[in-house]
């Protein structure tokens, strides 16, 4: 009888006493690595030939490409599965300056995997660079000098994108990262499993890679960008690009110490997030 | 108490007043450094002018799709569509059997001359200048079109 309410609280169980840091930052360490060896046969000046290369002709080239694609996803995930936790577990709260330090590593790692969809210089990956400097652009005073800084994909192709896939976005989330990381180190004896578990997925699946070719009706973008291109339909670019999803990072950073005031914080990402699921699944059916 | 030496709280609003200083010059010296940054950041070498050349004549179809531009020759003239959707920059493709230019990221459509039809995009397409060469029978032989 009792069954179900059981299996639930050990599910329960287990994803609250998960390590979720531990397997997140085992990840990224696994992405760093494999992304450091692409880097010796990338060539930003023709991005999607050289990805063609890197996943055709250069030995082993594909396996790494997959490694460094499905590592970098598990961190993503299980950064998501991190933070959710940690909120949920509702731990002390760090002071507010250390607080927003530690989660500007948050949009820091969304950066990271959307640059990296931009550097296969695919179809995919050439229709979201421009999009992100169209975003960039329609920010009000500082548009034009954030995309200057950060894309220019039009004037300078992938060059900026990969400087700071590689070296900008690592430094300042290492930068962010720091304290925490000196305070719980992850060591790999504890996550074999899921190390061996990418190992095998990177050798066992394709990653994507999309050519453009004669009929391309439709682009959709990278999964976790889908709910933002369906926005991008209705609302104006710098409503649906900007506001939208600065807004679960804001709450982040700002998120009430009082209990009661947290409660609505929590709502009110919450609903954030079921209504990006709802545009993602929307902007699902599309393709 | 010898006269050479300061009262100590002389003392210490001397050395409060030298590190406010010291905090307000490297402050300052980190505000000057901004002039600089944005300069540099922000400067943008003049792009070279691009002449992108077609073989001629066109197929059947009246109509050629090259990465930056689809070119369109017919009985009504000749010209060159840029093939940057105005709404977010993504490539925008033509549809034959449709007759019209599509953007496959949120489906904006413009007519051949690039006028706006529908979506979310505002904007005309930028239409390029094109030159035609012909050789000796009158025949179009190339076109050139002049991508700025």
């Amino acid at each position: 009888m009792n069954r179900f309410p059981d299996l639930l609280r050990y599910v329960k169980q287990l994803l609250l006493n998960n390590r979720w840091g531990g397997q997140t930052l085992i990840s990224l360490y696994i992405s760093l690595i494999s992304g450091i060896l692409l880097a010796i046969q990338y060539d930003a000046h023709s991005p999607y030939y050289s990805t063609a290369t890197i996943e055709l002709i250069a030995p082993f080239g594909r396996f790494w490409r997959a490694l460094h694609y499905y590592s970098s996803q598990a961190f993503f995930l299980l950064l998501l599965g991190h933070i959710v936790v940690v909120l949920w577990k509702k731990e002390e709260m760090l002071p507010r300056a250390s607080w927003i330090r530690l989660c500007a590593s948050f949009p820091i790692a969304v950066l990271l995997l959307f640059t990296g969809y931009v550097l296969r210089g695919d179809a995919t990956g050439e229709a979201a660079g421009l999009i992100a400097e169209n975003i960039c652009l329609s920010i009000p005073v500082v548009g034009t000098w954030l995309n200057d800084l950060l894309f220019d994909i039009t004037e300078s192709g992938v060059r900026k994108v990969y400087l700071h896939h590689l070296i900008g976005f690592v430094a300042l989330g290492a930068f962010s990262l720091w304290p925490h990381l000196r305070r719980y180190p992850a060591f790999w004896r504890n996550h074999s499993v899921l190390v061996l578990a990418i190992l095998a997925i990177s050798v066992f699946l394709k990653t994507p890679m999309e050519p453009e070719r004669f009929g391309l009706l439709h682009i959709a973008g990278p999964w976790f960008f889908l709910g933002l291109q369906e926005l991008l339909r209705y609302l104006s670019t710098f409503v649906a690009g900007v506001i939208a999803p600065c807004i679960p990072v804001v709450l982040l950073f700002f998120l009430p110490q009082k209990t009661e005031k947290r409660q609505w914080a929590y709502i009110f990402l919450a609903l954030w997030l079921i209504a990006y699921c709802i545009l993602t699944w929307i902007s699902y059916q599309r393709i | 108490m010898s006269g050479k030496t300061l009262p100590h709280s002389s003392a210490k609003s001397r050395r409060a007043l030298l590190k406010r200083l010291f905090g307000w010059s490297v402050s300052g010296a980190l505000l000057a450094l901004l002039y600089p940054f944005f300069r540099f950041t922000r400067y943008q070498p003049k792009p070279k002018p691009r002449y992108v050349t077609v073989p001629g004549p066109l197929p059947l179809s009246g109509y050629r799709q090259e990465k930056d531009f689809i070119l369109f020759a017919n009985q009504k003239g000749t010209h060159a569509v840029s093939r940057t959707c105005t709404h977010l920059g993504c490539r925008v493709n033509y549809l034959e059997d449709k007759e019209y230019i599509e953007c496959p990221c949120h489906q904006s459509r413009f007519s051949q001359s690039g006028e706006r039809l529908a979506g979310p995009a505002e904007r005309n397409l930028p239409i390029y200048k094109v030159e035609v060469q012909n050789n000796d029978n009158g025949k179009a032989q190339a076109y050139v079109v002049e991508l700025v």
